[in-house]
């Protein structure tokens, strides 16, 4: 993570960006941000921008232009950016306001956005220690060697 | 009621800031009192776009027909409106259609009066004597009959 001039924490997760704004955003601070990803997009080849605004007070029509102008110079620069975060009042503002966000695609979450920029999700189930506990050694067992034989087995041939 | 004098970007803040606290406490829900906020912060980076600085503050109105409102004045020494209607439409400025590279020059997507005017319910604009304008935006805490 770097936390940059703009104060804006911007985070690298597997060559993707995230950047979540929360508060209060000034004018210079978002343009500032945009310098900053635009920059890191050129140094280090990025698959994708997240921007997350769950947690913006106020998303005004100029904060819309801000991030609207880096996600089209970003699309230029071959990264394509996802909005993310946006609450049901959110949408219905921007909606009321006219704001018509064609260069940006949106999601839900950060996660619906990571997935959406070609990151595959994958989540193991993390044994509990009461659910090891209760788990009886030998099936366990039986298991993990039946897989490992078969395994060594298709190795051998 | 209370004066925000704006200068600077942080002034915008400010203004969101007091226009939301101004809101609540005069009753408005949350989210009347988010988009009271945005029209306030809409007002106020205009002052900085086209006028260098100005004035936004906040009034308590009583009207004897619509009730307790909340009246948000943005005053400002830059040049009036010559058609306020027509600026009030989006992607309009007070002379018509703002062409594209106009609205990349002014860092704006042009809906910034039309934000202003969705959010109340009474948009109002005064050429001041000598130089200058106001403009006036009102929402009373009654929601308003379609």
């Amino acid at each position: 993570m770097s936390t940059t001039p703009s104060g804006i924490p911007i985070l690298r997760l597997w060559n993707r960006l995230l950047i979540t704004l929360q508060g209060e955003i000034t004018d210079k601070m978002a343009e500032r941000l945009s310098e900053e990803v635009l920059t890191m997009i050129h140094r280090q080849q990025t698959h994708g921008l997240i921007i997350d605004v769950t947690e913006v007070l106020t998303l005004d029509s100029h904060l819309c232009f801000v991030l609207s102008q880096l996600a089209s110079a970003a699309k230029l620069m071959g990264c394509p950016t996802v909005l993310s975060g946006m609450s049901a009042h959110t949408a219905q503002t921007l909606e009321t306001m006219g704001i018509r966000l064609r260069e940006l695609k949106t999601s839900q979450s950060a996660e619906t956005a990571l997935e959406l920029l070609g990151v595959e999700v994958r989540l193991h189930e993390t044994m509990t220690t009461d659910v090891l506990h209760n788990a009886s050694p030998i099936a366990g067992m039986e298991v993990d060697g039946i897989d490992l034989l078969g395994g060594a087995e298709r190795w051998r041939r | 009621m209370t004066t925000c004098p704006v200068d600077t970007d942080s002034d915008v803040l400010r203004v969101q800031r007091t226009a939301r606290t101004a809101a609540l406490t005069l009753g408005f829900r949350k989210a009347e009192a988010d988009e009271l906020a945005i029209a306030a912060s809409e007002l106020a980076t205009n002052i900085l776009k086209y006028a260098t600085r100005g004035l936004i503050s906040f009034w308590v109105v009583d009207d004897p027909d619509r009730g307790i409102g909340m009246c948000i004045a943005a005053r400002d020494q830059g040049p009036a409106f010559r058609d306020f209607s027509l600026a009030l439409r989006d992607g309009f400025d007070d002379k018509g259609p703002i062409p594209p590279e106009a609205l990349l020059a002014r860092r704006g997507l042009g809906t910034g009066l039309g934000a202003v005017k969705r959010f109340t319910h009474h948009v109002e604009h005064e050429a001041l004597d000598g130089q200058g304008k106001e403009i006036r935006a009102l929402r009373f805490l009654k929601r308003m009959k379609k």
